[in-house]
């Protein structure tokens, strides 16, 4: 079986007294692309916000990178975000520095590697996003699929062995959005690195999803591949994967 | 041969050389990158004659490795043709993959001289700061006017809205701000006049300072900060998410939509506004004369009446009505300027206050000269 960088084993999470998450337990193997989907509101978004660490309880049923993420200290997740990289929805690039500047800023913050290499690495990392004449824009100054290839560009810019990305499709024309896949998957594949992808995207979801997780009703409804998901005994999944 | 090793990080590297060869092997990843840099940079020096560096049991390389050893040939003192080779598959292909080495483009000399790029810069300055300027003031007010006549192409309620914002939410601070202004000015005034024993001229003195210039430069300055500060956040906030297309797609003109009302608002209400600071200043030093130089209040208020001129009293509501077009005008005109974000929001902003403060104080000068 493949080595799992994320684990969730049964995880709740609630609201108020709205419980969004029941039951939910899912991996995500080592070198594949995993994408999470399910309804708005089915709590993808509360599971990303828990595998990044970013509520302040965090239950004893996630790992990342073999680390539990109930257990950290704040010392030991700044170390576990430096090997991370997290692709936001709309790019989250600082509107008051360049896309040079943004991509080598974690970098600048977290390495003493000197302003030259770190300047090399950031146009090598715009030439694999094909960005190569962005280094002095600014984001206002990008269009929406540039946009998002920069933020990549400074997901991956510390060599993650694991990225992050929410909803990286929104927003995008089709032809746009097949290049950032066609992207996404040369990044996977060259670099081996491992990618969770939150998308609604069918045709995205067909061509880069190696396993899919997709969530009902506070629970995982579906786990495993396009074309098991076709066929699934769930009715809301099934209905997703047919009727679009 | 020699062998050093990075004992500095957790994930160690070797460095050997032989006559032409440098062989490194171990971890050559972020972790120790900016180690090996260093280390790497000295051996070439003591070393010249390096023709070869060769990569042999890599247990790890990245990206900034490979972009470390390139910058380090490149830099290499004896600015000699050095190789970069892999014993390992894997090793090589890390280096094709992260290899990529781009050259910027070296800034070309301008062409253009000292007294030229001057000239350029003037010659900009002049059309995106000062024409632009001057559009837009001859565009608002043309609006301005025009919307008295005219509803269409503007929200209902907007013109009481801004009066209530820039006018009547103002009171809460120009009118304590104003009574302490009074007070001091008659105060400082008080001990001076008080040596000559023309304590009766404190009157005249804080009544016509009051009403002809610090009522209405008090006003205008506190609306700046507080009114002229908003509406350039409130424009280029607008500017930014493109609500301001939005509203000119809906063939609906920004600057009679956004802008106009808040003109209106300021117009009609700042005159009041700019009054009841003359009032507070005034009984502020009402209170001073009273305590300090024994005139009583009907003494103060006959006293007044006399000094007064109507005059006096149109100048200031006149400074008020520039002072607040101003205001609101700079406030505006920051906000259609605005670029890049939310850095762009906060630079405007202050622009668009220290701006709108400099030229209320020039207009108040060029005012106190023209109806001196």
């Amino acid at each position: 079986m493949d080595e799992a960088l994320v684990n969730v084993a049964h995880l709740e999470a609630s609201f108020g007294d709205h419980k969004v998450l029941e039951d939910v337990s899912f991996t995500v193997e080592k070198g594949g692309i995993t994408v999470l989907l399910g309804a708005s509101g089915s709590g993808k978004t509360t599971i990303l916000k828990h595998l990044l660490g970013l509520y302040d309880n965090q239950p004893d049923k996630i790992s990342v990178l073999g680390q539990d993420m109930g257990q950290l200290d704040e010392d030991l997740k700044k170390e576990l975000y430096l090997k991370m990289g997290v692709f936001y929805q709309n790019g989250a690039l600082i509107s008051s520095m360049t896309v040079g500047e943004n991509i080598a800023l974690p970098l600048q913050q977290h390495t003493k590697i000197s302003e030259k290499i770190i300047e090399r690495m950031v146009r090598l990392k715009l030439h694999m996003v094909n960005l190569d004449d962005s280094f002095d824009l600014y984001p206002s100054e990008l269009s929406g699929g540039m946009l998002k290839r920069a933020a990549l560009a400074r997901a991956i810019i510390m060599d993650p062995p694991l990225v992050f990305c929410d909803e990286p499709g929104a927003g995008l024309d089709p032809v746009t959005l097949a290049s950032l896949d066609e992207l996404i998957l040369s990044l996977n594949h060259q670099l081996g690195i491992t990618f969770l992808i939150v998308t609604h995207e069918l045709a995205s979801i067909q061509r880069i999803a190696d396993k899919i997780v997709f969530l009902a009703d506070g629970k995982v409804a579906f786990e495993g591949d396009f074309n098991a998901a076709k066929k699934a005994e769930h009715q809301g999944v099934r209905d997703f994967f047919n009727t679009h | 041969m020699s062998t050093k090793a990075g004992t500095k990080t957790q994930a160690e590297y070797d460095i050997r050389n032989t006559s032409d060869t440098m062989i490194i092997s171990g971890h050559l990843n972020l972790k120790n990158t900016a180690l090996l840099y260093s280390d790497l940079s000295i051996r070439l020096s003591e070393y010249p004659e390096t023709g070869k560096i060769v990569l042999k049991d890599i247990k790890a390389l990245d990206s900034s490795a490979v972009q470390m050893l390139l910058q380090v040939i490149e830099e290499n003192p004896a600015h000699r043709h050095i190789d970069l080779l892999a014993d390992e598959k894997e090793a090589q292909e890390k280096i094709a993959l992260f290899g990529y080495n781009d050259k910027p483009d070296i800034e070309k000399e301008s062409d253009t001289g000292f007294f030229e790029k001057i000239g350029q810069q003037v010659h900009d300055y002049w059309r995106n700061s000062v024409v632009a300027f001057l559009f837009l003031t001859a565009d608002i007010m043309y609006w301005t006017v025009v919307d008295i006549f005219r509803k269409d192409g503007q929200r209902k309620g907007t013109f009481v809205q801004q009066a209530i914002q820039i006018g009547v939410n103002s009171v809460y601070i120009v009118a304590p701000l104003s009574f302490i202004i009074g007070l001091v000015l008659a105060l400082q005034s008080a001990a001076q006049i008080r040596n000559f024993g023309a304590n009766i001229f404190i009157v005249d003195l804080t009544v016509i300072a009051m009403m002809r210039e610090m009522g209405p430069l008090i006003t205008a300055i506190i609306l700046a900060g507080r009114s002229g500060s908003a509406i350039a956040a409130e424009i280029s906030t607008m500017k930014v998410t493109s609500e301001l297309d939005a509203l000119e797609t809906m063939a609906l003109n920004p600057v009679r939509f956004v802008t106009v009302p808040k003109m209106h608002g300021g117009l009609v209400t700042v005159p009041f506004l700019t009054i009841l600071a003359d009032v507070m200043g005034i009984i502020g030093g009402l209170l001073v004369a009273y305590t300090y130089l024994d005139i009583t209040p009907t003494v103060f208020i006959n006293r007044m009446g006399d000094a007064l001129k109507n005059r006096d009293i149109i100048i200031g509501i006149f400074k008020s009505l520039v002072f607040i077009s101003i205001v609101v005008l700079t406030g505006s005109f920051f906000g259609f300027q605005v670029k890049r974000g939310a850095e762009g929001v906060g630079k405007m902003t202050t622009k668009a206050v220290v701006v709108a403060i400099t030229l209320v104080i020039i207009a108040d000068s060029i005012l106190g000269l023209i109806f001196y």
